[in-house]
């Protein structure tokens, strides 16, 4: 395996075409770490993925220059993209804008775009005809007055529409007295507990285009820390959908579904709320996936220098196994600041890989820890197998080889080739977007999913594909990474199986009912539609 | 018997006796006083003899002396003259020549159980123990009953550590023990010793008649510290009630007190109490600095800091009373301030390495690391007795992320200091943090089975040890590690997490739940700290 992949020449480029300039002015002194975000999203319905990029925003005290905008690139399809946002109606910065969570809340076929903010929150309806309309207020979306950051769309009752869970980060106030915090006479972030934490918030869709907040009949409301990162999926395989909420220096927390529309946290059970010192790490971004081949998902949490982004194994009962030194991913780690994270399978040979953006948020860090760099690399860890990994940073391109602050990190196949491309935020800098050139080399299928009666964008759905002797489960997940939003469809990476060899794939719908898809052409993308079966 | 004379030695002749000193003078005195029956051998000799024994009681020490010595001069024969001239001595403090005089006396009567007796109390007063036993023993191999050697001997006894004999001889005479201050202090001793409650209460009832003498306060005052030493809080309370606000040794008695109420956790009490102290009058650094102690326990940073500031201004000089202060004003985070009061210390004590030392914690927390460097170094210097600055220096390679240079720097100090566990359980405790801990592991334990060894009440070497422990899922190990942890510092958060950890996994619920509030607690404590020092950081 080693050497078959020493033979390979990843290379990932960095891509800047002209219209991806976007100024993204980042008022870092006025809020803590987090940055502006982006999402990946087929928003037009013409079978391409398009970029939609929040900006910050202005603060009293941090003035932009120009009129801060939102960009929504639409991808033509041959490799250029054009920011149609102000056609949209996407290009106004209403808040201070944090993150993005995508998805057909209304099951109409067309992607959503729910923003995360201070000090409200925003969705916008797609209308179907290239534009959007702020809904925010008829919908009772606006969880006013918190600092959200990340979002998920899931479907917790499992009614076939998509509910909402909102990480809000901190209590907050730009008239209120700010901390002040300072190293080496250098205003910086304070350590996060300056910062005191908020509850979670989960609306429930009424299925008419309004929300209910139900954090309180949920129990979500009891969990006060500095939530900033989650993951919708099915942790403990009954086919209900859990949550894994990375937080700031706040135990992580690990949402069981107790199918009545409520959640019970087995963080303590699971063994990933704390460090082995009962010390809450400084958790960023969060994804989760089978990385070990066993059929369950495992998770991966990024993490501030020293503490060691942290990776899970689900062995299939409590606790999890702390694979983070076996992994490797402590040694990797260990300097860095990370964010967005994504496990995906960038060269297609069947493993979850891992993408880890990184970048510090204190500007002297340099001067005070020889060994970290204020801003650092993004990290490409290839999976060796048994979640082993190896880091091929060094020769997946350019790109890799440079610095930055990044934050928000998000997936998609931009070019319809099956191999996974990305897209990351820095602050004050222009976005990266990375073309993967190793993915196609190998065999791939790709599944994009439509419920009927489960919720249209299938989120929580499980597949399954058997190959010769293994098995590739992968799952829909809701939100993921830091502030970002991804390309729904589901790709398997064959390795070197022959284009001829045609392959099923069993999935199993967010309403629990299975289906089988069979004698799948391998090297493209298949609709799949959820059956109905009839009543009897 | 000689024992009769006891009252009255002490009201005629006003011997002054410190505490804790002459339990042996009423013996000699009543030897003495009982020695003028001794048939005379020689007219002379004896008339001197009486002289000098009605001078004694008149008070007239040397004078006294002065006829004894004629007397042994013209009966050089006569053994009672020397006992009765060694008891002078005695009476005097001139113990090594009473004990001379009174080894003659034996010489001349090896029989005489009286020279004998009195020859082991001279002993007792020189620390000579087990010759002093010898003779006491001869004593009571022909008088088992003698009540004045079975007096001695349990006061050599207590002397010797030997408290459970000890309490027993002396419990055996308790109405002569409890009739002479000292006695009582060494029954209370080794009965608080011994563990031997129960006749505690009587000795306390004892104390408690004669609480308004004031021949009995410093006894008194003893027995309190005693049961204060011990950890008999109740005792020691009740001691304590009956000290009166005019003693001099009670403000010192007072604030041992409410540090064993402060180490016990009371730390409210405690604080009631040092306000009450200094409320009567009681000026004391000391008491200061703990009524800081026990402010800082109850988050009130204010308030603890005034009384550090108090206690420095008491004892301006004392570089000991700037410790606490500028530690408080670090996890504050007002290190300017902190930096202030190192130097004040400094000031003081250019040549002492604790201010070294202090200031490198500063230089560390200010992150100016080449400062911190230098700043242990120097304290290095200044103290190559101690491992603190090698500690210092290994903490500056660590937090400025140098963890090899650390681990370096830790293992060239325990080449340095193979007796210090700290620096075994800092290496240990590195090396299992590290990436590579996994392959380090071996060589951690190693480190730590060392420590424990140099150790045994080490809490974070017992944590350590649990964490492999835990690692390997060697669960009993691991629960018998932390608890040990536990045992030398029970205020240990992250050993509750751990053991919590532990008890979850063996399905111990209730027992994890209960550790793991306890860790919540714990923790929650230390954040409010920082969380109060932030807010106190805002403001400018």
């Amino acid at each position: 395996m080693r050497s078959r992949l020493s033979a390979l020449v990843i290379s990932f480029f960095q891509d800047r075409p002209e219209p991806l300039h976007l100024r993204s002015p980042y008022f870092r002194m006025s809020l803590p770490r987090p940055a502006s975000s982006g999402g990946t999203s087929d928003f037009d319905d013409d079978g391409w993925l398009d970029i939609f990029l929040l900006n910050g925003g202005e603060t009293p005290r941090g003035r932009s220059e120009k009129p801060l905008q939102n960009a929504l690139y639409r991808n033509l399809g041959n490799g250029k993209f054009v920011d149609v946002a102000a056609q949209a109606g996407l290009n106004l910065v209403k808040n201070y804008g944090m993150g993005v969570a995508v998805a057909d809340f209304d099951n109409d076929g067309h992607q959503d775009i729910f923003i995360t903010g201070f000090p409200n929150c925003t969705l916008y309806h797609n209308n179907g005809n290239g534009t959007f309309t702020d809904i925010t207020a008829d919908a009772g979306l606006q969880n006013a007055g918190r600092w959200a950051s990340s979002a998920a769309w899931f479907d917790y009752d499992r009614d076939g529409f998509l509910d909402l869970v909102v990480c809000n980060y901190a209590e907050f106030s730009f008239e209120g007295v700010a901390p002040k915090c300072e190293y080496l006479k250098v205003r910086t972030y304070c350590e996060q507990r300056a910062y005191k934490g908020m509850p979670l918030t989960i609306y429930h869709n009424n299925r008419n285009g309004t929300f209910t907040d139900v954090s309180r009949s949920s129990g979500l409301d009891q969990f006060v820390g500095r939530a900033l990162g989650v993951v919708a999926i099915d942790i403990d395989d009954d086919g209900w959908p859990d949550l894994f909420v990375a937080r700031d220096a706040s135990p992580n927390l690990l949402l069981l579904n107790k199918h009545d529309g409520t959640f019970v946290d087995a963080g303590l059970e699971a063994e990933i709320a704390f460090d082995s010192n009962g010390n809450a790490k400084a958790g960023m971004g969060v994804d989760a996936g089978d990385l070990n081949g066993d059929g369950r998902p495992d998770v991966v949490v990024t993490n501030f220098n020293f503490e060691f982004h942290s990776l899970f194994l689900n062995r299939g009962s409590f606790p999890f196994e702390d694979w983070t030194r076996a992994s490797h991913l402590a040694g990797f780690t260990r300097s860095d600041v990370g964010w967005g994270v994504k496990l995906v399978d960038f060269d297609n040979d069947g493993l979850l890989d891992l993408i880890i953006v990184n970048g510090h948020v204190i500007e002297v860090i340099e001067a005070l820890q020889s060994q970290v760099k204020y801003k650092e690399r993004p990290l490409l860890l290839h999976n060796l197998g048994n979640a082993v990994f190896e880091d091929v940073t060094s020769k997946a391109g350019p790109a890799f080889s440079q610095d930055y602050l990044a934050r928000g990190l998000a997936i998609g196949d931009l070019d319809n080739d099956g191999a996974p491309d990305a897209i990351f935020t820095c602050i004050g800098e222009r976005p990266v977007l990375l073309r993967n050139n190793v993915g196609q080399k190998n065999s791939w299928i790709g599944l994009r999913l439509v419920g009927v009666t489960s919720n249209r964008d299938a989120i929580g759905a499980r597949l399954t594909l058997r190959v010769a002797d293994r098995k590739l489960v992968r799952w829909v997940t809701g939100g993921s990474s830091y502030l970002s939003s991804h390309d729904k469809r589901v790709l398997f990476g064959l390795g070197n199986l022959p284009a001829n060899h045609p392959v099923e794939v069993e999935i199993v719908w967010p309403n629990g009912e299975a289906q089988i898809a069979r004698s799948l052409q391998i090297n493209r993308y298949h609709q799949i539609v959820e059956q109905v079966r009839k009543a009897k | 018997m000689f024992v009769s004379f006891l009252s009255f030695r002490i009201r005629t002749l006003q011997i002054s006796h410190r505490f804790g000193m002459p339990s042996v003078i009423p013996l000699l005195l009543a030897a003495l006083l009982a020695a003028q029956n001794v048939r005379a051998q020689n007219l002379s000799a004896q008339d001197h003899a009486s002289r000098g024994i009605s001078l004694v009681r008149e008070g007239k020490l040397p004078e006294a002396e002065q006829e004894l010595r004629e007397a042994v001069r013209v009966g050089a024969g006569v053994a009672s003259y020397r006992a009765q001239l060694g008891s002078i001595l005695g009476l005097q403090g001139m113990w090594s020549e009473a004990l001379e005089s009174f080894q003659k006396a034996i010489d001349l009567a090896p029989e005489n159980l009286d020279f004998r007796r009195e020859t082991a109390a001279v002993q007792w007063q020189l620390g000579l123990m087990s010759s002093a036993e010898k003779n006491l023993q001869y004593v009571l191999a022909r008088h088992p009953d003698d009540p004045g050697a079975v007096l001695l001997l349990g006061l050599v006894k207590e002397r010797n550590g030997d408290y459970t004999s000890a309490a027993e001889l002396l419990d055996s005479q308790f109405e002569l023990v409890i009739s002479q201050p000292d006695r009582t202090v060494a029954l209370f001793h080794s009965v608080v010793r011994s563990g031997q409650r129960d006749k505690i209460t009587k000795i306390v009832d004892a104390l408690k008649v004669r609480a308004n003498d004031k021949l009995w306060a410093s006894a008194i005052v003893r027995c309190a510290q005693i049961a204060t030493m011990t950890g008999d809080l109740h005792t020691s309370q009740t001691l304590f009630a009956w000290i009166s606000d005019d003693n001099p040794e009670r403000p010192a008695a007072g604030v041992q007190l409410a540090n064993l109420l402060y180490s016990r956790g009371e730390v409210s009490q405690a604080r009631e109490f040092l306000l009450q102290l200094a409320q009567q009058g009681v000026m004391s650094a000391d008491l200061q600095t703990l009524l800081g102690n026990c402010f800082e326990s109850e988050h009130q940073p204010s308030l603890a800091m005034q009384a550090y500031q108090r206690a420095i201004e008491l004892n301006p000089s004392r570089v000991d009373y700037y410790e606490a202060p500028i530690s408080l004003l670090l996890d504050l985070g007002k290190t300017n301030d902190a930096l202030a009061l190192v130097n004040r210390a400094l000031a003081i004590a250019p040549t002492d390495a604790r201010p070294w030392l202090w200031k490198g914690q500063v230089d560390l927390r200010k992150h100016a690391y080449k400062e911190a460097m230098e700043s242990y170094t120097r304290a290095g210097r200044l103290d190559s007795s101690k491992a603190d600055a090698t500690l210092g220096v290994a903490a500056v390679y660590f937090i400025s992320g140098q963890n090899d240079a650390a681990i370096a720097h830790y293992k060239a100090g325990i080449a340095q200091f193979p007796n210090d566990a700290r620096l075994y359980v800092a290496c240990a405790a590195m090396l299992l943090a590290s990436p590579d801990s996994p392959k380090l592991q071996a060589e951690a334990k190693n480190l730590l089975q060392k420590a424990v060894k140099l150790a045994p009440q080490s809490a974070e070497a017992h944590y350590q040890l649990g964490q492999l422990a835990l690692q390997q899922n060697r669960l009993k190990d691991a629960e018998a590690e932390f608890s040990l942890s536990l045992q030398s510092d029970p205020h240990r958060s992250k050993a509750h997490f751990a053991l919590s950890v532990v008890y979850r996994r063996m399905g111990r619920t209730d027992d994890a739940t209960r550790q793991f509030a306890i860790y919540q607690d714990l923790k929650r404590a230390e954040e409010s700290g920082t969380s109060a020092a932030m807010t106190a950081a805002e403001k400018p």
